[in-house]
């Protein structure tokens, strides 16, 4: 029986894996929307469209990626859009001072591992609801940048380095920094999962956070890990958003954190814990993006864009149900 | 403390003492959890450590394992004192502990289950490697794992697709990891079957073979016997006496634990009053037809008479506690009906069958049973709100009068009324969960599991009262995983097997001591137990 | 030893940590700010904070049956904004009042279906309709300017004066004793709390959890809907990102008041208790000349403060009732991981 198992699990085709990937549906369906947009609009599939894509893509996908893996540690944190804009105003303003760029950068990712690592203690040793922890770390952080800006945006930082860092300017043919940024940091993600003791810590603290202390898993440590790293994934992201949109309006964050766990959850993670993929936060980011875009070229105002996002991650979480329950009534027919 | 750590085991296999705790004392919050207590453990020898609950088990075992740390006390490890401060010192002495409760993460394989945390085992050649190569990991432990009944392939799999006893084997494979000196095994019997326990049982043995000394914690008494070769009894925090297993009967266990009064009331050998109308024509109150869910259960159909006591037998996974969670409406069935006096009732949800005049008290009392922030009195008056209603308003001086009367008529320990239901023992919260059933005046009662983890005294209680329900003309399905608490309160055993009905037992013996009894626990144990062929 | 014990009764009477650190503010400000005493400004400041007193009240009956609702503060804007425009369509008031209800009803029916019956993770689905409601208020005031309307009677819906004191906190006071009446005497309130300590455990019991759930969310939108028709009432004009972050200063005050956010524990007056700690705060910091940017920032932190305090007391609490029953250690000893999931 268990020799059979293996056997047939070893020898799965690869179309086979195909369809059981878990977000297979959700590929199906941004293959679907592409090619539907690329024949029915003209200027979707224009080089200049595309680039805007993947530019605003790039954002999302640092704040999914982290999302992804403090969800995959059985958390949750809310503070990653109001951090960006934090280290977004830090990156800014430091640079508008004069002090110098990689000065001002390394601040910005120091001021957003901290944030991070604030969330993880505040969620471990002081045992607060992640959940009420990290929301109410994005009401102080959104302060704090109010309160530092007067609620006006921060001007005056943009230089020739800039616009290479916010992927305005192209290094090589369609190639921009972020882009190779985003490829970077994802594989590092993806062997850490994979491959270390961390990734494999980070499964069992977020499927079973009891029994990874009982096996020895320091899971405060591991937790507190997870916050950090999302808190640096922010700060780079605030680093990237401050050079793409050239100005930071204080309240440049709001809303970020809605399409980060929006586009985890997409992805495949679970709001539950021990489930997640690097892969699927991207994907999740390029479905949220896609969409926006599509409304936008359709001519709906842009105004709509929140109650967009909000159906989206809804519909996602649903869809996540719905395939969940689907699944186990498939499972439950097979093994009987 | 490091010479202990790095002391070579100088004589392996002989009765060499290993671990010596003396004069042990422990306050919290001003209760004294432990008084002057005493544990010797030799090599390779099982340990049994006994007591009722908060007898202070679990607080020795803490300072042993170093999560507290002892007033006052010493301990000597291999000749050596040492002060175990923490867990990782306990670690570097040679002393594991498997936790009651499983410490399986059911999304990772059994490999990596085995691996997580066990550094000595990830680390190749460097000690601060951050990489984990799954496949050196395998070729490690693959003899070990044999060795307890895991194999190859089994090891790449989830270890959520796996039953209890494999879990348990997993620990076990786990904790010899690091070649542990003293191994502490904290109730590993919890949620294993009969036939499961035997197994266990021989992993224990191996584990003796090996030289590792097992510090054993279990409620069950019967299952010390055979197995244990020396035995620490502890009541309100003092080790009471240190034996040899050799020559004692259960009897002397219990009066040891919970003094001689408890073994007096638990000898009444007459304590079970079959009710009296037994073979006469009692009406039919509940007819189950035809119950189907798949792949759980397979078209279950029996009834229940007024005034009987129905036992269901069968392993955990054969559907007994699903059966009756269908038959309360909390968990939906594909097809089946229930017939109640005769009449076809839709139960759709647990309020319906409260509704009926149907009542259970559930397994696994802490986690589905109370209501852990509600006093005594909400508690007992929950299910049945309605009868403390006073125009239009819960009234308190109602909820007090009911709950005062359960606590007379059940005879409930609590300081009052209004005490949080967690603050009381396992048997009186059972006993509160029990009046809350009583209270919706209930014509048929569930019990799933009645005893489980309540203390032998509160045990015998909850049997009387029971057989007194059933006395009143009260029906009651009972389910226990203990066979012979399951003979000894049913007038008649229905026997599940994966999901199907397999057979029946219409006459059990009215005493363990009559003759039949022994055939009637094979039966069923032969009925549960068979595989499909 | 005596004294200890006497202290530690009284430090566990629930509610009494936040009432001590209120009064203590009280006195405070009345040295530091000479105008904090001031009739006028007192009622000015709690006449201000009545949308978020009866958004506080919904969202305490939906913490203590386990959940969480975050749409609360944009259904209030929207609900202001729809109860506006149908007053400035001159609708008269009762239709005003009616739309601004079922606004603030549809989007608890939503959160209530797709809660209980999607069984959808609440936290998540509160969140999307919080952006849903705020993107539904932005489209509204694109497209109409929502200030000024004609009818008098839809001003005078808060702003009757009645013993010295407005409409809106008469209202608010009702609201807040009748649903206090209703959590702690009925067997709606006494469901909630069932639920909120555990569902399974609450399900087998009998109670139909899931309804129970149902009507909480409910009854919290409907009473952002209400909230919503008070701010448009008193303001008599709505723009975009109207009350946005409403609903962070009614988890605050939820929290500050002791409601548990693991569900099973509150009470309606010590969550009131909590706004009132919060919006004295904020005016006292306002009298003393402080950047009222700072309140966002004073808000994060009280829910953080709130939320340890709580679980010390609790913590406290519970040692304590071991000195009356030495069973508990177990229970402590085994040291439950329970998360607000």
């Amino acid at each position: 029986m268990a020799l059979n198992y293996t056997k047939i699990s070893k020898n799965t085709s690869l179309q086979n894996r195909i369809v059981q990937d878990p977000s297979f549906g959700i590929i199906a369906l941004l293959l679907f929307a592409i090619i539907l947009m690329t024949i029915l609009e003209p200027s979707f599939a224009t080089s200049g469209n595309v680039t805007n894509i993947v530019n605003a893509m790039m954002t999302v996908s640092f704040l999914a990626l982290g999302m992804t893996i403090v969800l995959i540690a059985g958390g949750l944190d809310l503070s990653v859009g109001s951090t960006m804009a934090v280290t977004a105003g830090v990156a800014g303003k430091f640079i508008s001072y004069g002090i110098d760029m990689k000065v001002a950068f390394i601040c910005a990712l120091a001021i957003g591992t901290g944030i991070g690592v604030i969330n993880g203690l505040l969620v471990t040793k002081l045992g607060i609801p992640d959940f009420i922890a990290t929301l109410a770390m994005l009401g102080i952080g959104q302060g704090v940048i109010l309160l530092w800006t007067q609620g006006v945006p921060i001007l005056d930082y943009m230089n020739e380095t800039y616009y290479y860092i916010g992927g305005l300017k192209k290094i090589v043919g369609p190639i921009s920094i972020p882009m190779i940024v985003v490829v970077v940091v994802s594989i590092a993600l993806a062997i850490i999962l994979k491959r270390t003791k961390f990734g494999l810590n980070l499964y069992a603290v977020g499927s079973s956070p009891f029994s990874a202390r009982n096996s020895g898993v320091n899971v405060d440590l591991i937790k507190i890990s997870a916050y950090a790293i999302s808190g640096f994934l922010a700060a780079i992201a605030g680093i990237h958003i401050a050079g793409r949109t050239t100005t930071i309006p204080p309240l440049i964050g709001k809303g970020y954190e809605i399409s980060a766990i929006a586009a985890a959850v997409i992805g495949g993670a679970s709001l539950l814990g021990g489930k997640g993929r690097v892969i699927g936060a991207l994907i999740g980011a390029l479905t949220l993006t896609l969409t926006r875009n599509i409304i936008n070229l359709v001519g709906i105002e842009s105004s709509w864009q929140a109650i967009v996002t909000g159906s989206v991650l809804v519909g996602a979480v649903l869809a996540n149900r719905a395939s969940g329950e689907f699944g186990k009534k498939l499972n439950r027919r097979i093994r009987t | 403390m490091r010479d202990g750590a790095h002391a070579e085991n100088s004589l392996p296999g002989a009765s060499s003492q290993i671990l010596k705790m003396a004069h042990i004392s422990k306050r919290y919050q001003g209760v004294q959890a432990l008084d002057n207590v005493e544990l010797n453990l030799k090599t390779g020898e099982i340990h049994a450590l006994l007591g009722g609950n908060g007898a202070g088990k679990s607080t020795l075992l803490k300072i042993l394992s170093g999560l507290t740390t002892p007033d006052e006390g010493s301990i000597l490890f291999q000749g050596a004192p040492v002060s175990i401060d923490t867990p990782r010192i306990a670690q570097e002495l040679g002393i594991s502990m498997i936790h009651q409760e499983l410490s399986i993460i059911p999304d990772l394989s059994i490999l990596e289950n085995i691996c997580l945390g066990q550094d000595s085992l990830i680390t190749q050649r460097t000690k601060w490697t951050p990489w984990v190569n799954r496949r050196e990991i395998a070729k490690k432990v693959r003899s070990v794992a044999t060795e307890f009944g895991i194999t190859e392939d089994e090891l790449w799999r989830p270890a959520g697709e796996f039953g209890a006893l494999k879990k348990r084997a997993v620990e076990i494979v786990r904790s010899l990891v690091v070649q542990p000196k003293i191994l502490i095994l904290d109730e590993p019997t919890s949620g294993l079957e009969e036939h499961e326990k035997e197994l266990l049982f021989e992993h224990m043995r191996s584990l003796q073979r090996l030289g590792v000394a097992l510090i054993w914690v279990t409620h069950h008494l019967d299952e010390v016997f055979g197995l244990a070769d020396t035995a620490t009894i502890m009541r309100d925090g003092q080790s009471v006496a240190h034996t040899q297993i050799k020559g004692l009967n259960l009897n002397d266990l219990i009066s040891l634990m919970f003094g001689s009064e408890a073994a007096a009331l638990i000898e009444q050998p007459g304590s079970k009053k079959k009710s009296s109308n037994k073979n006469s024509n009692r009406s039919k109150i509940l007819d189950v037809v035809q119950f189907k869910r798949a792949g759980i259960l397979k078209d279950i159909s029996f009834s229940l008479a007024e005034g009987e006591i129905l036992g269901i037998a069968g392993l955990a996974g054969a559907g007994r506690t699903e059966l009756v969670r269908a038959i309360m409406g909390i968990d939906k069935i594909d097809s089946g009906t229930v017939n109640f006096f005769g009449e076809e009732k839709k139960i759709s949800h647990p309020k319906k069958a409260y509704d009926l005049g149907i009542a259970m008290v559930p397994e696994d009392r802490k986690v589905l049973g109370i209501l852990s922030e509600f006093s005594l009195e909400k508690s007992i008056s929950i299910s049945k709100l309605s009868s403390i209603v006073k125009s239009g308003f819960l009234n308190s001086k109602n909820e007090r009068d009911l709950a005062s009367n359960y606590i007379r008529k059940l005879s409930i320990k609590t300081p009052n009324s209004g005490e949080k239901i967690r603050n009381l023992s396992g048997g009186n919260q059972q006993k509160v969960i029990i009046s809350r059933c009583l209270n919706t005046n209930p014509k048929i009662l569930i019990f799933d599991e009645p005893t489980q983890g309540i203390d032998v005294a509160s045990k015998v209680e909850v049997h009387k009262l029971i057989r007194d329900l059933a006395g009143e003309g009260k029906s009651v399905i009972v389910i226990a995983s203990e066979i012979s608490e399951l003979i000894r309160l049913s007038d008649r055993i229905i026997i599940l097997r994966e999901g199907s009905l397999v057979g029946e037992i219409e006459e059990v013996p009215e005493k363990i001591e009559l003759n039949g009894y022994e055939n009637v626990e094979r039966d069923i144990l032969q009925k549960i137990s068979r595989l499909k062929s | 030893m005596r004294n200890q014990s006497k202290f530690s009764k009284f430090i566990a009477i629930e509610g009494i940590v936040i009432l001590i650190a209120f009064v203590l503010m009280l006195i405070f400000f009345s040295i530091q700010a000479e105008s904090f005493l001031d009739q006028d400004s007192i009622r000015y400041y709690i006449n201000e904070a009545v949308p978020i007193f009866v958004i506080t009240v919904g969202l305490t009956f939906v913490i203590i049956a386990g959940g969480i609702d975050l749409s609360i503060g944009s259904v209030l804007g929207l609900s202001a904004g729809t109860s506006l425009m149908v007053s400035m369509w001159g609708w008269p008031v009762w239709m005003a009042i009616i739309v601004g209800l079922l606004t603030g009803l549809s989007f608890g029916l939503l959160n209530a279906v797709i809660i209980t019956v999607f069984k959808v993770n609440d936290f998540i689905v509160t969140l999307g309709t919080l952006y849903i409601a705020s993107g539904a208020l932005t489209v509204l005031t694109d497209n109409i300017q929502l200030v000024g309307t004609q009818d008098e009677n839809f001003l005078k819906i808060s702003d009757i004066e009645f013993l010295g004191i407005t409409s809106a906190i008469w209202m608010a006071l009702i609201i807040a004793i009748v649903l206090e009446l209703v959590l702690v005497k009925t067997s709606f309130g006494r469901r909630i709390f069932a639920t909120g300590i555990g569902e399974t455990p609450a399900l087998i019991a009998g109670i139909s959890t899931q309804k129970t759930k149902f009507g909480a969310y409910l009854m919290s939108g409907g009473l952002a809907g209400f909230g919503g028709v008070i701010l448009a009432s008193h303001l008599n004009s709505v723009q975009s990102g109207l009350a946005g972050g409403y609903e962070l200063t009614a988890i605050a005050s939820a929290v500050l008041g002791g409601v548990s956010l693991a569900g099973g524990r509150g009470s309606v007056w010590r969550a009131i208790l909590g706004v009132l700690f919060l919006t004295t705060l904020n005016q006292g910091l306002l009298l003393m000349g402080i950047d009222p940017l700072i309140f966002q920032i004073v808000t994060g932190l009280c829910i953080l403060v709130g939320v340890v305090v709580d679980r010390g007391v609790y913590k406290f609490a519970l040692t304590r009732s071991i000195e009356t029953s030495p069973t508990v250690s177990v229970f402590l000893g085994g040291k439950k991981v329970k998360s607000w999931r």
